[in-house]
């Protein structure tokens, strides 16, 4: 098989062809680094690449798979993840200059298990100082979406985004604390998961807001999605928000079928979507129902009126405390960063545990809807697509005013996917989410299977 | 409550910061953005509410 055969092949095909011995891991994993090392000096969608590791990896999976010991459907699959997952003895940054020597002497648990199912961590990718999102600041400067140089992948999984849908990885881990995987899954048009919260670890992920934090997978297809949440999911005693539930064959339950789903659609939130990406999520709505799937229109009004609030006030009141240790190297940070972590500081205690009853009406409101339909479905954020580097819409300013279309997700904890949906009419990608029940990732990648599979846009990539 | 430039300099300074006149001037105003956000919120709703945390982690509302 030639290498070119290799671009923008699927995680799920790559797996398949490494089971079957078609491919050799060696082969895939130096085809990643070599387009790494052609593209990604101008792309920056890595701040270390790991070239000595990841094919000293690639060699034992393919002696291992050779021997007849196969890990499952990473074993020998390429990947990344965002350089705030620790990795021991490989530099980890946060994308800021105050950890920029920084070598953990530990790995986080998610590359622990990615590494127990054999996959090949091939880089730590680029992302806005600290996961903080908005402002696309980073240590090493920012990166490019693929799709539109010049533009920002979004963020702050900014490298994730933009290396997965450049074809340097099969797959990333990002994290998300107001829509850090579903943005720039959506600028890249690429899939990112915003699981269950508990249902992924964060233990060794550095936080930005220890209740509202998530980690989870960003690849080209939803399939992809479900194998690479397979390895990362379940229970883990070294995060305190860790569930212990069943293990869950997410790929399996791939079903495409979603005849008689009910899918709600938030009126608020779809009355102040941008007019750029009316047309691509009206028609994604269209598609739900030609597959069989009926459309409501339900009013959320708590979760319209408190959610921005809410979020804005207990991430800077939490990132304020986790940053304490660090403060004196305040003037280090980016003005973003520090602009936050200043409000955090001043925020008093009793606004920040008004903000936390807040979150609760507004999961209440959610759970009550979410009895009504199985789904929720909508745009994933404002601006409708990337900015142009260097612009400062992100900063605390615009974000504590502005309605964001996958932070409720992220207070409530419940599970929601950024599906590509198409390009607005200045050509860049839009994103479609859809949110389901606490749990139920499953319903939710399987709705994103079923449209993914009934339209074209995850077969397009960028010409780069 | 509303918060002026002498108070948050003062917040930051008890912080261990030395902050600049605009570090100043854009904390308060951000904070003062969410503080008018706030006062909206009709506190009889809240009333007997208990602050939502890491509820998923919960045993008895797990899926």
């Amino acid at each position: 098989m030639s290498e070119s055969q290799y671009l923008y092949m699927t995680l799920t095909k790559a797996a398949d062809l490494i089971k079957s011995g078609e491919i050799s891991p060696v082969d895939l994993t130096q085809f990643s680094l070599d387009r790494i090392d052609s593209i990604d000096k101008d792309l920056n969608s890595f701040i270390t690449v790991c070239h000595q590791h990841a094919i000293s990896a690639a060699k034992k999976a393919e002696d291992e798979i050779s021997s007849g010991t196969y890990r499952g459907p990473m074993h020998g699959i390429p990947y990344a993840v965002k350089d705030i997952y620790m990795t021991k003895g490989i530099k980890t940054t946060s994308g800021s200059k105050v950890f920029s020597n920084y070598v953990p002497d530990h790995n986080c648990t998610a590359v622990d298990n990615l590494s127990q199912a054999g996959g090949i961590l091939v880089g730590k990718n680029n992302c806005f100082e600290f996961a903080s999102g908005g402002d696309d600041s980073s240590l090493v400067g920012p990166c490019h979406n693929p799709w539109k140089w010049g533009y920002t992948p979004g963020g702050s999984s900014s490298g994730s985004g933009a290396s997965v849908a450049a074809g340097l990885v099969f797959g990333s881990m990002g994290s998300c604390t107001g829509g850090s995987i579903r943005g720039p899954a959506s600028h890249c048009s690429i899939v990112g998961l915003k699981p269950t919260y508990g249902l992924v670890s964060r233990s060794g992920v550095f936080p930005l807001s220890w209740s509202i934090d998530h980690a989870g997978p960003m690849t080209r297809t939803v399939s992809d999605c479900a194998l690479m949440l397979q390895s990362v999911a379940g229970y883990d005693s070294k995060d305190p928000s860790s569930v212990d539930i069943p293990y869950t064959d997410y790929y399996s339950k791939l079903t495409g079928k979603i005849n008689g789903l009910r899918v709600g659609v938030l009126r608020e939130f779809f009355d102040q979507m941008p007019s750029a990406v009316i047309a691509p999520i009206t028609n994604a709505l269209k598609v739900l129902e030609k597959l069989g799937a009926s459309i409501e229109e339900i009013n959320a009004p708590l979760t319209a009126s408190y959610s921005t609030t809410a979020g804005n006030l207990i991430t800077w009141s939490e990132a304020a405390q986790i940053h304490n240790p660090w403060l004196q190297k305040i003037d280090d940070y980016s003005v973003g960063v520090r602009e936050k972590v200043m409000v955090g500081l001043v925020i008093p205690s009793d606004q920040y545990h008004k903000a936390q009853q807040m979150r609760r009406l507004v999961q209440q409101e959610l759970e009550q809807i979410l009895t009504k339909v199985d789904v929720i479905a909508g745009h994933v954020t404002n601006p409708p697509g990337p900015l142009q580097i260097g612009d400062k819409k992100g900063t605390a300013t615009g974000m504590a005013t502005e309605l964001s279309g996958t932070r409720l997700y992220n207070l409530t904890g419940l599970p929601a996917v950024s599906v590509p949906c198409g390009f607005s009419e200045d050509g860049l990608p839009v994103g479609f989410q859809i949110a389901g029940q606490a749990f139920a990732d499953s319903t939710v990648l399987n709705v994103a299977f079923a449209y993914e599979q009934a339209t074209k846009w995850h077969t397009m990539h960028p010409e780069i | 409550m509303t918060l002026n430039n002498d108070v948050v300099r003062q917040l930051l300074e008890k912080a261990g910061l030395k902050p600049t006149n605009d570090q100043v001037n854009s904390t308060t105003s951000v904070y003062n953005v969410l503080h008018e956000q706030l006062k909206k919120v009709n506190d009889s709703k809240l009333k007997f509410i208990e602050p939502e945390y890491i509820r998923p982690a919960r045993r008895d509302l797990k899926g």
